[in-house]
């Protein structure tokens, strides 16, 4: 072998080395952003919300589950009220995988490998039968005028199911309140009379 | 022979080393925060976290051990109007041209909690989404107040910015600007509550 050879096999040898340190680290390492949860398969589950893990090679896999919030839009349609008023409620919320053990073990049983549409279908479901539920208990405009009271009382009664699912209720709002029978319509057309013959308007 | 390969050695250590120091130095724009996935930090409660934001203007990357995101700061422009709004009182009206102004925050706790939910949304789900949350707030808030409560345009602004940050601030995001352009009645009757003119 010539003697001007040996730079070149030296620098050769340094780059099979660091394609196989980078191959080797690759193997390794597993890195998951800040919104996603990575699911350590194999020997004993892990689960690590945002941050790295070392795994095993060949003995250990990953997946990874976002942890992005899924915006639910529920609507609950001709849901009776007091007076067997159907009542036509829309619910907006934001529902996502609750990070934090021991719920994020059931989120990862029922939801990993899923798209978000299976969370939002089952958070659309859990939260449209408890509504239909709470409607029964309350006057049309009573759903209209305490909007707080009834998102605080569809909170607890749906908790449960949430909790079972690892999911947590970011987030839940009251959008439109109607009904097709003009009971609401009736009580503003009332208002608006009285207000014309008061003079407030 | 040989001085040519030690030239050549040079120029490539010298294109190696160009390319090296700009994939591992990461600059920072002002309208975005750096996280660093894989570089241990401490949430405000304490708890050791797996990542870290980085309010500096630049930042190195430790190659395979640690991921560089950007979370976008800019603002993003909400136009709304909110048609057949119920009153306390169920009078029906119209809150038309409700322009919001929302980012993800760069200042912690709401940082994070920016970062752990809306990394890599898209930009127009986040627009859906702080619509459809201020559309509810506004249903919310009207739903609360009498027809004629609802003529000061600015006092029904500043509420609806208190009530609709309770709500954006535990998502991670900050209302810059909120205006309501008017609120429209459905009937005949009442005179249309109207901005005053500056």
């Amino acid at each position: 072998m010539s003697e001007h050879a040996l730079p070149i096999v030296i620098g050769a040898v340094f780059l099979v080395m660091t394609v196989i340190e980078v191959l080797v680290l690759r193997a390794l390492v597993e890195v998951a952003l800040p919104h996603e949860l990575l699911v350590v398969n194999g020997r004993r589950r892990r689960l690590v919300p945002g941050g790295r893990v070392v795994r095993m090679p060949f003995v250990e896999a990953t997946e990874s589950m976002s942890l992005e919030p899924v915006l639910v839009e529920a609507r609950t349609r001709g849901a009776y009220s007091q007076g067997n008023i159907p009542l036509d409620v829309e619910l907006v919320a934001l529902v996502r995988v609750n990070p934090d053990p021991p719920a994020v073990t059931q989120a990862v049983e029922r939801f990993l490998g899923q798209r978000a549409d299976a969370i939002q279908q089952v958070a659309k479901e859990t939260l449209e039968g408890h509504a239909r539920g709470l409607i029964a208990r309350y006057a049309p405009e009573e759903v209209h005028q305490e909007r707080e009271r009834f998102t605080a009382q569809l909170r607890d009664a749906s908790e449960d199911d949430f909790a079972k699912l690892g999911l947590d209720l970011e987030l839940l709002l009251i959008g439109r309140v109607s009904d097709q029978r003009g009971y609401l319509d009736a009580i503003g057309q009332a208002e608006i009379e009285r207000a014309e013959d008061g003079g407030l308007g | 022979m040989i001085v040519a390969v030690i030239i050549a050695a040079v120029a490539l250590l010298t294109v190696g080393l160009v390319f090296a120091i700009k994939y591992l130095y990461e600059l920072r724009d002002p309208k975005e925060l750096l996280v660093v996935a894989g570089r241990k930090g401490r949430g405000l409660d304490g708890r050791p976290q797996g990542y870290t934001l980085v309010h500096a203007e630049r930042a190195v990357r430790l190659p395979l051990l640690e991921r560089f995101s950007r979370l976008d700061l800019s603002e993003l422009i909400i136009e709304l109007d909110v048609p057949k709004v119920l009153t306390a009182r169920c009078v029906p009206v119209s809150v038309r041209g409700v322009v919001a102004e929302v980012r993800l925050s760069g200042d912690a706790p709401l940082a994070n909690l920016a970062a752990e939910r809306w990394l890599t949304t898209p930009r127009d789900r986040l627009a859906t989404i702080i619509e459809r949350i201020l559309a509810a707030e506004v249903r919310c808030l009207v739903s609360m107040l009498r027809a004629e409560e609802l003529r000061d345009l600015a006092l029904l602004e500043d509420k609806l910015v208190e009530e609709a940050s309770i709500k954006l601030e535990r998502l991670g995001f900050e209302i810059a600007t909120l205006r309501i352009e008017r609120v429209t009645p459905r009937h005949g009757s009442a005179a249309p509550p109207r901005r005053r003119s500056p």
